[in-house]
């Protein structure tokens, strides 16, 4: 058979198109993951395994998806089956199938990610009109937002609320999602990333103005970043380093495929990619780095920004940061106005990456089944709000957990891993450099070839081996889960499942169609 | 730990690595501006 090509959508602006995949990058983990990721392994001397990782695992994985997404798009395909089976010139079968991790594991994150991002337009709201100040300690202010993510605890918010903001988010998605790749997707980006910045700057202006509490912003930054020597020898920190680099930069996921698939073969994306590298790791190390930590640490002190950043990036951004907008000093309408900055900035972090999750099942509906994108979208919306009514439903029993890290973490290695073996080896590194060449502006350094070839998969497999011990066989023999949560944990997985099945049917029919023309 | 200043080597970590995330951003976008070429040029064939 050989590989037709075909006119597709196209982005408007190398601007835009820049923003749009930074916007796919910064999400809630460039502001809340990544401080707690670095104060809990090693802070300093973290960002040397980071930077390493940044070089050998990151950069080059992010071309090769820009290369494979350009390739992809040139024979109409917009997603990673399509994309595989044109990677092997159409001569391995079982190719497609092997994509369906990037067309199902992005949808699947789309649905709880989209939940988690909706948390973030209510406590905007809750911020704007002040409903939570007064409540001034931890657990009062775990409680308060406990009862919002649990449907039957009305004890602070009645049960629709979540469900509304996460109607609301969704209605909003879909509205920019059905306007198109440059009438949509760009324009949000265009619009939000500059807000995003702005209100970051605001945000870390004054963080490290606040007057002295329990402790300094200056402490906040030391507690970050005094480099603990002895960690730069331990494997748990470079892993820790290395996963943190594949949720940043979205690698693994199959989004950064379909947006350069809207790309033609003259279009440079060498230099373009290495832009939204860049950009995204300005947002994580200059600002998310600065903003929380020290913003917490003013307010608990170290000891207390301890606790608060081992329980994890939620309790870090949300309730310590809840509490850290009661006490700002000033009128309290300034300090909800503070707070409002902070949610709403990572409501727009979350909705520029919500739009590149849910890019791929809209395409592969549009390409391999002829559907108008506006019909798309309404499909996926309508799944993604049915199928992630289950999270607003089963939340507490952890049940979001569960698709967080089957398809949000482990997921992602399997994927990349098999990405980068279908690149360097089967469509051959030779082959894969001249493709990354086309129309570039940017000539890769060519030390590059062989760590494609051999260095970055090396570093993915060993973090696949890592993770499949230390994390993966646990969370599947579900070590330490309750046991009144079992079954809701199954219930989740069973759900994830279905979906992985229903993606190699759409794929099988889609090639059946396909081959009878 | 003192909890009021910022110890040297934290400061030294903190400067390079922003500064380096800085300059690399800086570097891209002078090279976007000063050469870099639109996307698909309106003159060129369409691709299909």
């Amino acid at each position: 058979m050989t590989l037709e090509t075909h006119s597709r959508e196209r982005w408007g602006t190398r601007i835009g198109l820049i923003l749009a995949m930074a916007g796919n990058a910064v999400g809630l983990g460039n502001f809340l993951r990544f401080p707690v990721q670095a104060a809990q392994n090693g802070g300093g001397t973290f960002m040397i395994p980071y930077f390493i990782s940044f070089l050998v695992l990151g950069i080059p994985l992010m071309w090769i998806e820009w290369g494979i997404g350009r390739y992809g798009g040139r024979f109409g395909h917009g997603t990673i089956p399509g994309m595989f089976d044109a990677l092997t010139d159409r001569r391995k079968r079982w190719a497609k199938y092997a994509g369906v991790l990037g067309l199902v594991m992005p949808l699947v994150v789309f649905i709880y990610y989209t939940y988690v991002v909706s948390w973030m337009l209510g406590f905007s709201f809750f911020s704007l009109t002040g409903s939570y100040f007064g409540m001034a300690e931890v657990q009062q202010m775990r409680e308060y937002l406990g009862s919002y993510q649990n449907l039957l605890d009305p004890s602070v918010h009645p049960w629709w609320l979540a469900v509304l903001f996460f109607v609301v988010t969704i209605s909003f998605l879909g509205w920019v999602l059905a306007r198109g790749i440059s009438g949509g997707i760009e324009k949000l980006a265009l619009i939000g990333m500059p807000i995003l910045f702005l209100f970051a700057f605001v945000l870390l202006g004054r963080v490290l103005t606040l007057p002295e509490g329990a402790s300094t912003p200056v402490a906040g930054l030391n507690f970050i970043w005094n480099p603990e020597w002895s960690s730069i020898s331990e494997p748990k920190v470079w892993l820790a380093a290395a996963g943190q680099m594949f949720f940043t930069l979205s690698l693994g996921m199959g989004t950064i495929h379909t947006y350069a698939s809207y790309l033609s073969e003259k279009d440079d994306i060498t230099l373009t990619g290495l832009s939204t590298g860049a950009t995204n790791e300005f947002a994580e190390v200059v600002l998310g780095g600065t903003i929380a930590i020290p913003a917490a640490v003013v307010f608990f002190g170290v000891t207390g920004a301890q606790e608060i950043a081992r329980g994890g990036s939620y309790d870090l951004g949300i309730v310590a940061m809840g509490i850290v907008f009661q006490g700002l000093p000033g009128p309290q309408f300034l300090a909800q106005l503070t707070g409002f900055l902070w949610f709403f900035l990572l409501f727009i972090a979350g909705i520029t990456s919500s739009v590149a999750l849910a890019s791929p099942a809209i395409a592969f509906l549009q390409e391999e089944f002829r559907f108008r994108r506006q019909r798309a979208v309404r499909a996926i919306m309508a799944l993604a709000f049915a199928v992630g009514m289950m999270h607003v439903l089963f939340y507490p029993t952890g049940f979001l957990d569960e698709w967080d890290y089957w398809a949000g973490t482990f997921g992602l290695v399997i994927f990349a891993a098999i990405e980068i073996v279908l690149f360097s080896f089967i469509f051959g590194i030779e082959r894969g450099w001249k493709e990354l060449h086309l129309g570039a502006d940017l000539q890769i350094p060519p030390i590059y070839k062989p760590i494609m070839k051999w260095i970055t998969p090396a570093f993915l497999c060993t973090l696949l081996v890592w993770w499949s011990v230390t994390e993966a066989v646990p969370t599947l023999l579900m070590d330490g889960q309750a046991a009144e949560d079992i079954p809701y944990l199954w219930l989740s997985r069973a759900a994830m499942l279905a979906l992985l099945v229903a993606g190699l049917l759409l794929i099988r029919r889609a090639w059946q169609r396909r081959e009878g023309g | 730990m003192s909890e009021t200043a910022i110890q040297p080597f934290a400061f030294v970590f903190m400067l390079v690595s922003m500064i380096s995330v800085t300059i690399l951003v800086a570097y891209c976008y002078a090279r976007i501006m000063r050469g870099g070429k639109p996307l698909h040029d309106e003159s060129d064939d369409p691709v299909a």
